[in-house]
C-alpha cells in the first residue's frame, strides 16, 4: 500500500509540506476570526434591532485588532515554507499581481486602523459604524481575493503566464468557488473560538451555533462545484489511496461540526463536551482540507515541483535550533497568558483576557 | 524553471532601490522604536518600582499605547511589505536567502510570536497588572524583541560580509559574520536612541502634567541616551569590517555614498550633542517642538544609514555570490555565449513602441540587466547617466561595466546584445523616432566581443546555491 500523502513524497518536501500545513491552519484560526468577524460585526451594525445589545459582537470588536495582528504574525511562517516550497511559483504569481498585490499592504494598514475605529466607535453614531465596518469587510474581502488569486494564477502554466504578462491574461476558472469555500469555512471557525472565548455565557449567544451550522451545510455546494472543476488527474489524485484519509478526515471532521453544532442548539447550552467535539471536527477538516489543497496543487503542478531545492533546502543548518526555540518561547507564551490571568486584579476598559467574563 | 528569469515589472520614474530603500527605512525605524521602547518601558517600570520616580507607571501605559498602535500595526505590515517588495525587485535574492537561512528566520519568528503576544499582554491587561508581573511582561517583551533584531542582523549583515560562509557553506558561519556583532550593538544603541526620543515626544503629549512633571521623565529619559557616546567607535569597528571596495566609496569613492554616510554621521552627531551635552549634562527641558525635531533628525540618520548598508554591498546582492542584477560569476560567463535574452520566456511589455527588432532587442537586455537599479528616464536614469557619451563610449563603457564603476556589475550579454542596448539608448537620446537604422556587422561584434573580454571576471568560487564542490 503506498504511502500517506504527503510521505509518498521525498522526505524533504513531505517536511516542508506538513511545517507549512500545521502553520496555515494556525494562520487559518486567526484569518476566520477576522474575516467572519468583521462581516459578522457588519451585519450586527446593520440590523442592530436583533443584536444591538450582543455581547458577541462586543467580544468580536474587542479582539478584533489582536486578531489581526495574530493573523499577520501566524502568516509569516507558512509564507516562509511557500517560499521553499513553490518559490518559483509564487514569486511569479506575486510579480504577475504586481499593483493588486501590493496594494494588500496599505489596505491591511488600512483595515488595522479601521478595526480601532470600529472598537472605539460609540454604539450611537451608527452611520459611522457601518460605514467604518463596510469599509473593513472590503478591505478583507479584497485581501482574501487577492491571495486566492495569488494561489490560482501560481498554479497556472508558463504560457499561461507568459499571456497574462504579455496583457493577455487567462481566465482563472474557480476562483469565485474557492473564495466562497474560504469564508463559508471561517463562520464555523469563529464560531468555535468565540463559543469558547466566552465559556461563561448563557443561551443568548445561540444564534453562533445556527451560523455556523448554516455556513457548514452552504459549504457543501460551491466545494462540490469546485470539485467537478478540478481536471481529470487532479480527480484521480484526489481518489487515490494515499489521499482518502485526508478525504475522510475532511468528510468526518464536518459531520462532526454538523452534530455538534445541531446537538448545542438542542441542549439550548454551551457545553464543554459539545465544544470539544466541535473542535476536534474543525481541526479535523482543516487538517483534511489543507492536505486536499496540497494535492491538488502537488497534481496540477507535477514535475515543476523543484524536488532537488527542498533538498538542498533541508541541508541548511538551525532546524534543531528552531525546534529548541519553538517550544521555549511557546512555554514563555503561555506563561505570559497565564500570569497575566492569575494577577489581572482589577477591571480594564478593553474588556481583557478571559478571567472576568 | 530558469530562475534567471522572473516576469519584471516597470516601476515606472520610480527607481526600484528607492522604493524598497524608502519602505526599509521605515520599517527599520519602526522596528527599533519597538525594540528602544520595550527596554525604556523596562527601564521606567524598575524606577517606579523602587520609588524613583511616581509618574513613571502612567508614562509607560501612555508610551506602551503608541508603541502598540504605531509599531505593531506600520511595523509589522511593512515588515511583510519588505518582503513582498524584495520578490518584486530581487526575487532571486531573496529566494536564496530564504533558502539558506530559513531556519534563522523561523526562529525569530518565534521571537515575534513571542513578542506580540507579550506586549498585546501588556497593553490589554498593564494597568491592572502588580509591579512585579508588569516588569516580569516587559522583560519578556523586551528580549524578544531584541532577539528578533539578533537574528535578522545576522541575515543582513552576512549580504555584505558572508566572512566563512564563501568557504564552508555553514549557516551559523554566514551568520556571525564579521558585522554581526558591530551592526547588532549599533542597532541597539539606535534602537534606545529612537524609542527614548519619541519618549520625548510622549511626555509632551500629557495634557494634565506639569513642567516639573515633564522635567522628572525626562530626566529619566536622558539616560537611555548616554549609549550614543559609543557610536563613533562602533561606527568605525563596523567601517573596519566591510570589504576594502566598500571602505573607498564611503571615503569618497562614491559621492553619493560618500553623501548619505555623512547625512547619517551629521544627523546622529547632532542628535548625540543634544542628548549628551543638553538633556544630560546641562538637565535642559525639551518641548514637544524640540524632540519631534531631533526625531526627524533620528529618522535622517536612520536613512542615511540604511542607504549606505544597502550600497555598499554593490556590485553585489550577496557579496561574491549574486551580482546586483541577479546574476551570477557563472551565470555571467554563460549569458556572454548564449545571450541574456535567448531564453527569457517573458516577452517585452511595449515592444510596439519599439521601430526595429533591435532596439526591441536593446530594451529587453535592459530591462534583464539594467532595470533593477536604474530607469531610463526616471530617478537615476540610463538616458541621463550615458547623455555625454559618444556611440563608441557607450560600447565600451557598458562593455566593460565592472571597470567604468567598479559598484557596477559585469555586463552579461552578447556582443549583439551590447550592440542593441547601445543603440536604444542613442534612440532614447534622439527623443525615440519613429524611424531608426539597425547597425552591426561582423567586425563591429568582432570588436566588441574584444572589448567585453578585455575587462577581467573576478576568479570566484561561489555560487547562488553557496560554495561550489
Amino acid at each position: 500500500m503506498s504511502s500517506l500523502f504527503p510521505l509518498n513524497l521525498p522526505g524533504p518536501t513531505a517536511f516542508y509540506l506538513c511545517l507549512f500545513v500545521a502553520t496555515l491552519a494556525v494562520h487559518f484560526v486567526f484569518i476566520s476570526y477576522v474575516l467572519a468577524g468583521t462581516i459578522w460585526i457588519l451585519a450586527g451594525t446593520l440590523f442592530p434591532s436583533r443584536n444591538e445589545t450582543s455581547p458577541v459582537t462586543s467580544t468580536l470588536k474587542d479582539w478584533m485588532p489582536v486578531m489581526l495582528s495574530g493573523a499577520i504574525t501566524a502568516g509569516v511562517a507558512p509564507l516562509l515554507f511557500l517560499q521553499i516550497l513553490y518559490r518559483e511559483q509564487f514569486y511569479t504569481a506575486n510579480l504577475l499581481q504586481f499593483q493588486r498585490w501590493m496594494a494588500i499592504l496599505p489596505v491591511l494598514i488600512v483595515l488595522f486602523y479601521l478595526l480601532y475605529v470600529v472598537k472605539a466607535l460609540d454604539a450611537r453614531r451608527r452611520l459611522l459604524q457601518v460605514m467604518a465596518s463596510l469599509l473593513c469587510v472590503g478591505c478583507v474581502l479584497f485581501i482574501a481575493w487577492s491571495w486566492v488569486g495569488n494561489h490560482g494564477l501560481s498554479l497556472q502554466t508558463q504560457e499561461q503566464w507568459t499571456a497574462h504578462y504579455d496583457g493577455r491574461p487567462t481566465e482563472q476558472s474557480g476562483v469565485l468557488l474557492r473564495l466562497m469555500v474560504w469564508i463559508l469555512m471561517t463562520f464555523p471557525a469563529l464560531s468555535i473560538i468565540v463559543a469558547w472565548q466566552r465559556r461563561g455565557a448563557g443561551s443568548s449567544d445561540l444564534w453562533i451555533a445556527r451560523v455556523a451550522l448554516c455556513a457548514l451545510v452552504a459549504s457543501v455546494l460551491p466545494v462540490w462545484f469546485y470539485a467537478t472543476q478540478q481536471s481529470d488527474g487532479v480527480r484521480v489524485a484526489l481518489t487515490s489511496s494515499n489521499v482518502i484519509p485526508w478525504l475522510a478526515a475532511a468528510a468526518i471532521g464536518w459531520m462532526g461540526q454538523v452534530l455538534g453544532w445541531f446537538a448545542q442548539i438542542r441542549l439550548s447550552s454551551f457545553h464543554n463536551l459539545t465544544r470539544t467535539i466541535i473542535s476536534a471536527g474543525l481541526l479535523l477538516q482543516v487538517a483534511g482540507v489543507m492536505m486536499l489543497r496540497e494535492v491538488i496543487r502537488v497534481a496540477t503542478l507535477g514535475d515543476r515541483i523543484d524536488f532537488a531545492r527542498h533538498a538542498d533546502a533541508a541541508t541548511s543548518g538551525g532546524l534543531w535550533l528552531f525546534l529548541v526555540f519553538c517550544v521555549v518561547n511557546g512555554i514563555l507564551a503561555v506563561w505570559c497568558i497565564r500570569m497575566v490571568r492569575r494577577n489581572h486584579h482589577t477591571g480594564h476598559a478593553d474588556g481583557a483576557l478571559q478571567k472576568h467574563e | 524553471m530558469n530562475e534567471l528569469y522572473y516576469p519584471l515589472n516597470d516601476f515606472g520614474p520610480l527607481m526600484k532601490g528607492l522604493v524598497i530603500g524608502g519602505l526599509g527605512i521605515v520599517h527599520v525605524f519602526l522596528a527599533q522604536f519597538a525594540i528602544g521602547g520595550g527596554m525604556l518601558a523596562c527601564w521606567f517600570e524598575w524606577l517606579h518600582g523602587s520609588g524613583r520616580s511616581s509618574l513613571s507607571r502612567e508614562f509607560i501605559d501612555r508610551y506602551f499605547k503608541i508603541l502598540v498602535l504605531v509599531s505593531f500595526v506600520l511595523g509589522a505590515v511593512t515588515g511583510v511589505a519588505m518582503w513582498f517588495t524584495t520578490i518584486q525587485i530581487g526575487p532571486r535574492t531573496i529566494g536564496l536567502m530564504v533558502q539558506e537561512f530559513h531556519w534563522i528566520w523561523a526562529i525569530e519568528w518565534t521571537f515575534f510570536c513571542l513578542e506580540v503576544i507579550s506586549g498585546y499582554c501588556f497593553y490589554r491587561c498593564g494597568s491592572g497588572l502588580d509591579h512585579r508581573t508588569r516588569l516580569k511582561l516587559l522583560i519578556t517583551y523586551s528580549a524578544s524583541a531584541w532577539f528578533s533584531l539578533f537574528w535578522i542582523n545576522g541575515i543582513l549583515a552576512w549580504q555584505l560580509t558572508p566572512g566563512e560562509w564563501l568557504q564552508t557553506g555553514n549557516v551559523f558561519d554566514g551568520f556571525f559574520n564579521p558585522g554581526f556583532l558591530p551592526s547588532l550593538i549599533f542597532r541597539t544603541i539606535t534602537s534606545l536612541t529612537i524609542a527614548a526620543l519619541v519618549a520625548a515626544v510622549v511626555v509632551n503629549l500629557v495634557p494634565s502634567w506639569t513642567r516639573s512633571d515633564r522635567e522628572e521623565i525626562i530626566r529619566h529619559i536622558a539616560m537611555l541616551l548616554l549609549p550614543m557616546m559609543a557610536m563613533p567607535l562602533l561606527g568605525v569597528w563596523y567601517l573596519s569590517t566591510m570589504p576594502s571596495d566598500s571602505q573607498e566609496w564611503l571615503m569618497g569613492g562614491s559621492p553619493a555614498m560618500m553623501m548619505f554616510l555623512v547625512m547619517a554621521v551629521g544627523a546622529s552627531t547632532l542628535v548625540g550633542c543634544y542628548s549628551v551635552l543638553g538633556l544630560w549634562k546641562q538637565r535642559l527641558f525639551i518641548n514637544g517642538a524640540t524632540a519631534t525635531m531631533l526625531l526627524a533628525l533620528a529618522f535622517t540618520a536612520t536613512a542615511g544609514g540604511e542607504f549606505v548598508r544597502e550600497g555598499v554591498r554593490k556590485p553585489y546582492t550577496v557579496r561574491n555570490v549574486l551580482y546586483s542584477h541577479s546574476m551570477t560569476l557563472d551565470d555571467i560567463r554563460h549569458l556572454r555565449e548564449v545571450g541574456c535574452t535567448t531564453n527569457d520566456p517573458w516577452p517585452l511589455q511595449d515592444a510596439a513602441d519599439y521601430p526595429t527588432d533591435q532596439l526591441r532587442l536593446g530594451a529587453h537586455v535592459y530591462r534583464v540587466q539594467c532595470s533593477i537599479c536604474h530607469t531610463l528616464d526616471g530617478a537615476n536614469a540610463l538616458s541621463h547617466l550615458s547623455s555625454t557619451w559618444s556611440t563608441d563610449q557607450k560600447r565600451l563603457n557598458i562593455g566593460q561595466l565592472q571597470r567604468t564603476r567598479n559598484f557596477m556589475p559585469p555586463f552579461a550579454g552578447t556582443p549583439e546584445e551590447l550592440e542593441a542596448l547601445v543603440q536604444m539608448l542613442e534612440w532614447h537620446h534622439e527623443g525615440r523616432p519613429e524611424e531608426w537604422t539597425s547597425t552591426g556587422s561582423p567586425e563591429l561584434y568582432d570588436k566588441l566581443r574584444e572589448w567585453i573580454e578585455a575587462a577581467p571576471l573576478p576568479a570566484s568560487q561561489v555560487t547562488s546555491e553557496g560554495v561550489n564542490q
